[in-house]
């Protein structure tokens, strides 16, 4: 099991419920933890705060989502499955994402900052969240893979919305006419 | 009594097939049933710049019916009114039709979203899955049985539903796992199988209109198999030579059972499990036994049997 990139199609195909949270989609969760940290691992300026299923090859509505992103030490994460948003408000804020699938590239998304979540946990458990801030944006960036969307399809177009990583670690603008035809990004 | 002719009269609309044979839509079609539409995976990029079309698509050109190929599962909605009209138990003369659309999905790659569900209704879209639900929901049912050595697995015949493989089960059969299977000759015999029961469903479906209630699955009981990639079928560090002899056996299509051997990549067709090693190829597990392949693919040759390769290497 990998994390697949753009420009693999089934990143912009939505995903199934799960029915039953049987022992191979909690091991599915378990891999794709590993895959997040190892991912970590090998990419220094950046921290592993969330993935989706479909990001490893499965079209199944689950993710995963770091306890603490703020601290790179802990490495725990909680999965949720069949994760649905009721309800967005707050103010529309505009921040930089990221994605695993998606390398080096990161762009400026407008997102509410208020979500109330309903989802299960592994155990079956059934969880209403209500969040906010930062956390709020990564389960709507996580609920978006669900939905076969990826950050880049949110913004296509806009002008001063990309950056790139650098190897020093920051992001430098970039021109949308770098990207804007490159075929490998936008999947068509 | 049920009237078969009825069961040809029913429009149908095929998904499919990606992963497994093309044989009950080839049935339906030369057995004259009424397909309307084949919803089939997009073009391929081939080599040289060319594009390769998907079986289901030149099945459709030969017997003229119409192939759609949307991009996105989202698409196929559109697709179907354009078809259909706004109203699908109408004509376009403003007739009414007599029995309304049947969906048969086998193996269609995309996931059919919940509109398309519902324009369907009351007729199912129903699905052909290789194994005895509520075992081996997702992906890969035909290799996971194999992975497992089960000597027995089945084909189900579904109704498709939201949640993954969940939906009633309509028909199911069971068939034998050969000590020899491979997942090609498993996929033929669930195709197979899968065909005769759907043959039996569909005056089934169209004489109650879709009603005919199937049996719930204990989700309790389900199991889930994944999406294996490349790197997962490499022959590597298993606790038993058996365990690669199935692998190899299930992994004998896409993706393909490989060995690494000095830096080089060797496909693996068939093989056998011995007590002492009798090739440099042979892999040695953690039973103590080896697995001895006996056909392989060296890169960018052709499938031969490891004697040859091997008089080959000799020769230097």
């Amino acid at each position: 099991m990998k994390i697949l990139q753009t420009p693999e199609a089934s990143l912009r195909e939505p995903s199934q419920k799960i029915g039953e949270i049987t022992p191979e989609i909690k091991k599915l969760a378990d891999d794709m933890i590993k895959l997040a940290l190892k991912w970590e691992g090998e990419h220094e300026h950046e921290v592993s705060s969330a993935l989706a299923a479909p990001q490893v090859g499965e079209n199944v509505r689950m993710i995963i989502v770091r306890n603490e992103p703020e601290d790179k030490s802990d490495k725990t994460f909680t999965a949720l499955v069949n994760p649905k948003i009721v309800s967005e408000s707050g103010r529309l804020v505009e921040d930089w994402e990221g994605c695993l699938s998606v390398p080096d590239l990161y762009g400026k998304v407008a997102r509410r900052d208020q979500v109330k979540i309903e989802a299960k946990m592994l155990d079956g458990t059934e969880v209403r969240i209500r969040v906010g801030g930062h956390l709020a944006r990564t389960l709507m960036h996580e609920i978006d893979h669900l939905d076969g969307i990826l950050f880049l399809d949110k913004i296509r177009g806009k002008k001063n919305s990309f950056a790139r990583l650098q190897e020093d670690g920051a992001l430098t603008p970039i021109d949308y006419s770098e990207i804007e035809n490159q075929t490998d990004l936008w999947g068509d | 009594m049920i009237d078969k002719s009825l069961a040809k009269r029913v429009p149908i609309v095929f998904f499919g097939v990606d992963r497994f044979p093309a044989l009950p839509l080839e049935k339906l079609l030369e057995e004259g049933y009424n397909v309307q539409a084949i919803f089939a995976a997009p073009d391929k990029d081939a080599r040289g710049g060319k594009k390769k079309a998907p079986v289901a698509k030149i099945l459709g050109e030969k017997y003229d019916v119409p192939v759609l190929q949307p991009e996105k599962g989202r698409e196929i909605i559109g697709e179907l009114i354009g078809r259909f009209g706004e109203d699908k138990r109408l004509l376009p003369d403003g007739e009414h039709k007599g029995t309304l659309p049947l969906g048969v999905l086998v193996s269609y790659g995309k996931m059919i979203p919940d509109e398309v569900l519902e324009w369907f209704k009351p007729m199912p879209i129903i699905n052909i899955h290789p194994s005895l639900l509520p075992k081996y929901r997702g992906s890969s049912p035909v290799e996971s049985a194999i992975l497992n050595g089960d000597a027995e697995t089945g084909v189900s015949i579904i109704k498709l539903v939201a949640e993954m493989d969940a939906g009633e089960v309509l028909a199911s059969a069971k068939i034998s796992v050969a000590a020899d299977e491979t997942s090609a000759s498993l996929y033929d015999k669930a195709a197979r199988v899968g065909w005769e029961l759907v043959q039996e469903l569909i005056p089934k479906l169209v004489e109650t209109d879709g009603q005919l209630k199937g049996a719930g699955q204990d989700h309790k009981l389900a199991t889930f198999t994944p999406r294996f990639d490349k790197a997962e079928a490499e022959l590597t560090g298993a606790k038993t030579a058996a365990e690669l002899e199935r692998k190899v056996r299930a992994f004998d299509t896409n993706p393909r059972a490989f060995l690494m051997h000095d830096g080089k990549r060797f496909a693996v067709h068939g093989g056998l499990v011995v007590d002492a090693r009798q090739t440099p190829l042979d892999i040695k597990s953690s039973d103590g036994k080896f697995y001895h392949p006996t056909i392989i693919t060296p890169e960018g040759q052709k499938a031969m049997a490891i004697a040859d390769y091997l008089r080959g290497v000799d020769r230097g």
